[in-house]
């Protein structure tokens, strides 16, 4: 009550303030503007007036002032600022400026005053002074203030008439409503409904506020619902989340188990790789130490070798002294046992004829070893003998005079010389097939006559000699020492056993070599690659 | 320059004001004196007379100032109209001896000694746009417009607005207000 009292109130005292502010403002620039106006019409109607220096019509032109009853002033001045005409009549020179510059018309003091040019056309005729009191203003703002109290006064009689027959049926239903509504608020239970007092706006508002309360409670229990579907939902989802989350935690387990043997099959190679990278280095360092090795072995070995070449050109050098040493002791024994036969003929004694033909016997065979032993040396000697190109038929043909002369039987050569010659150191070849035919025919079987086939053809690069006959042959026991020197393996005939080492001293100088093919007791045959 | 003239020749009217009473001694000689005020009287009227526009050819033709007989102002004339304007015209000074030669005039001062020269002068403007002051006795009757009169120790003038209306002039009602206006009744 005292509120809404006080509130109207202070409204309306500040709607009057600004009225009335509003008011004497304008009251004020209406009162300047007027008497603005006056002055411009004063002015223009005093021009004829300055001009010909009507004082008597200036006065009455001021007079008309009168009807004006605030102006306390009024004075027209000529051109050279003179006073001319004042209005009133009486009026004292202190009253006015006796300088008449011009200004603006405005409040000044208690007063509102100013001064303005007298024109015809565009001469300066003179100047025109105007006052004015206050007493307007002052009446007006009287006048203003008692409306205002008056207004005031009734107004907020009225107010406090009309909130007091209002308050019952406005303010009450309202306070009814705005109950409901803060222990609806407070509650939470909109099951509350507004008790409605009158049919009027109130009673439509307590309706429209009844429904909307409808509306709510059915709203919250549609949001109760879902908020419970949704809590289910959630629920729902969180398990199944769960699973997943659990299958996805199993998975990585599997994954990092995976992993870890995966690591471990890593480090395994990684291990591996190392154990082969040390067997590596350790095979390497082995080859080493046995390159070496194997070096220092060769060195050595030529150091052997250079020896025994060394060893083999004494050897070689002791056999061709040791025969050509041995040559005439052994020719002086055969001359001696001669001259001994010749000195014993007489003797009846046959033992001493036997002896002696024994010890020439041994003689001879001493000679025949001595001149196998040059044999030997002159082979060493004849192996920087020139390359001439050699036949082997003719070769073989003279071999075969040869033997025919000291051979005490018959032999029968077949030749099948595919190759005809060869480019080869004559002595050599010839000291080969004469070898190998003598041998042939030496030791040949009692039981047939002796068959020699010579045979030559080219295989690979070399060109091959075939000797094949149908002789002793040669025991499987000795063939490891086949072709060493003084080895016999037959002892019924005279022999050196020095035949097959030359011919492998020939041919294996040639960069050749020897094979033996056996026929067990029907024969042998040596194979040459020449 | 223009200033110090204006200032001068205010500075006559008014030194003529406050000597009001030896003007009045010299009143009846007409002295140069009254003749310098009332040139500017004659000049001031201009200020208060307006013109039909076929009086000019055009809007800077020069209002012409136009003293018939003797010259009676002198120099005072022409230090009244000097620097001055009218409506943005120029002012110029023309002298008529005879008024068969009157042309291109706004303004004519008529100075003449015979009364019947006056008349038939004054009869044969009629109809022209053409403001017609003197200073003698008599003039208002015989059909002039303003005339120049001395009393109470100042000059006053007199006017018949019929015969201005009649020439197609129109008279300020400011002017009317401190002239004294004088109906001539028509001649029979």
């Amino acid at each position: 009550m005292l509120v809404n009292l006080l509130t109207s109130g202070a409204v309306l005292l500040v709607t009057c303030l600004a009225f009335f502010g509003y008011e004497l403002y304008t009251f004020r620039q209406s009162t300047l503007t007027k008497l603005k106006s006056l002055g411009e019409i004063t002015a223009a109607n005093s021009t004829a007036a300055l001009a010909f220096n009507d004082i008597d019509a200036a006065n009455e032109l001021l007079a008309l002032l009168h009807s004006e009853q605030h102006i306390v002033a009024a004075v027209l001045f000529d051109s050279l600022g003179q006073t001319f005409a004042v209005y009133p009549l009486e009026l004292a020179e202190s009253e006015y400026p006796t300088d008449p510059h011009l200004t603006e018309y405005g409040y000044t003091g208690g007063f509102l005053e100013g001064a303005q040019p007298v024109v015809q056309g565009t001469k300066f005729l003179g100047t025109l002074y105007l006052k004015s009191d206050l007493k307007a203003l002052q009446e007006r703002f009287l006048l203003y203030g008692m409306v205002v109290l008056i207004v005031m006064g009734f107004s907020i009689l009225i107010a406090y008439i009309l909130s007091q027959l209002l308050s019952h049926s406005i303010s009450r239903p309202i306070l009814a409503l705005s109950e409901t509504a803060t222990a609806i608020s407070n509650r939470q239970d909109y099951t509350v409904r507004a008790e409605k007092h009158s049919n009027d706006e109130l009673g439509i508002l307590t309706n429209a506020f009844n429904h909307m309360l409808g509306q709510i409670q059915a709203k919250d229990q549609t949001l109760l619902q879902f908020n419970k579907n949704l809590e289910k939902k959630v629920a729902e989802r969180t398990l199944e989340l769960e699973i997943s989350l659990n299958e996805q935690k199993e998975t990585e387990r599997r994954l990092s188990e995976k992993n870890t043997a995966l690591s471990r099959a890593l480090e395994e190679l990684h291990r591996t790789k190392e154990e082969l990278i040390n067997l590596n280095n350790e095979l390497e360092r082995r080859v080493e130490s046995r390159t070496k090795e194997v070096v220092a072995r060769e060195i050595e070995v030529n150091a052997k070798n250079h020896e025994l070449k060394k060893v083999n050109i004494d050897l070689d050098n002791f056999i061709y002294t040791a025969s050509h040493d041995l040559k005439s002791p052994i020719s002086n024994l055969e001359g001696l046992v001669g001259i001994l036969k010749e000195e014993l003929e007489d003797v009846d004694n046959p033992n001493i004829h036997q002896f002696l033909d024994m010890m020439n016997i041994c003689t001879t065979k001493l000679r025949n070893t001595i001149q196998d032993l040059a044999e030997i040396t002159k082979v060493q000697k004849n192996l920087e003998e020139d390359l001439e190109l050699v036949s082997f038929e003719k070769v073989i043909e003279d071999i075969k005079e040869e033997l025919q002369i000291t051979a005490n039987s018959t032999f029968a050569v077949d030749l099948k010389l595919e190759t005809k010659e060869i480019l080869y150191p004559i002595h050599g070849l010839r000291s080969v097939l004469h070898n190998l035919l003598s041998n042939a025919i030496k030791y040949r079987s009692n039981e047939r006559p002796a068959h020699i086939t010579v045979s030559t053809y080219n295989e690979e690069d070399n060109v091959v000699l075939m000797v094949e006959d149908n002789g002793l042959g040669i025991e499987e026991r000795h063939l490891p020492r086949l072709f060493s020197m003084f080895k016999r393996f037959h002892s019924h005939v005279d022999g050196t056993g020095i035949g097959l080492y030359i011919i492998k001293r020939i041919v294996e100088n040639r960069g050749g070599r020897i094979e033996y093919i056996s026929k067990g007791n029907q024969g042998s045959i040596f194979k040459v690659f020449l | 320059m223009a200033h110090l003239n204006v200032l001068y020749k205010h500075a006559a009217v008014t030194a003529c004001l406050f000597a009001g009473n030896i003007v009045a001694l010299y009143a009846q000689e007409e002295t140069p004196k009254d003749y310098s005020v009332k040139a500017v009287y004659l000049y001031n009227l201009t200020q208060f007379v307006e013109w039909p526009p076929k009086a000019f050819q055009n809007a800077r033709t020069p209002l012409v100032v136009g003293i018939l007989g003797e010259d009676p102002f002198g120099r005072h004339l022409e230090e009244a109209i000097e620097g001055e304007e009218n409506n943005g015209r120029s002012l110029v000074i023309r002298k008529f001896t005879t008024e068969e030669k009157i042309e291109n005039c706004h303004v004519l001062f008529i100075n003449l000694p015979e009364a019947s020269h006056t008349d038939k002068v004054l009869e044969n403007l009629e109809g022209r746009s053409i403001l017609t002051v003197s200073d003698h006795a008599g003039f208002l009757e015989a059909g002039g417009m303003v005339q120049l009169v001395q009393a109470d120790d100042r000059i006053h003038f007199q006017i018949n607005p019929d015969a201005a209306s009649e020439a197609d002039l129109k008279i300020s009602s400011k002017l009317l207000r401190v002239a004294e206006v004088i109906t001539v009744p028509n001649e029979p």
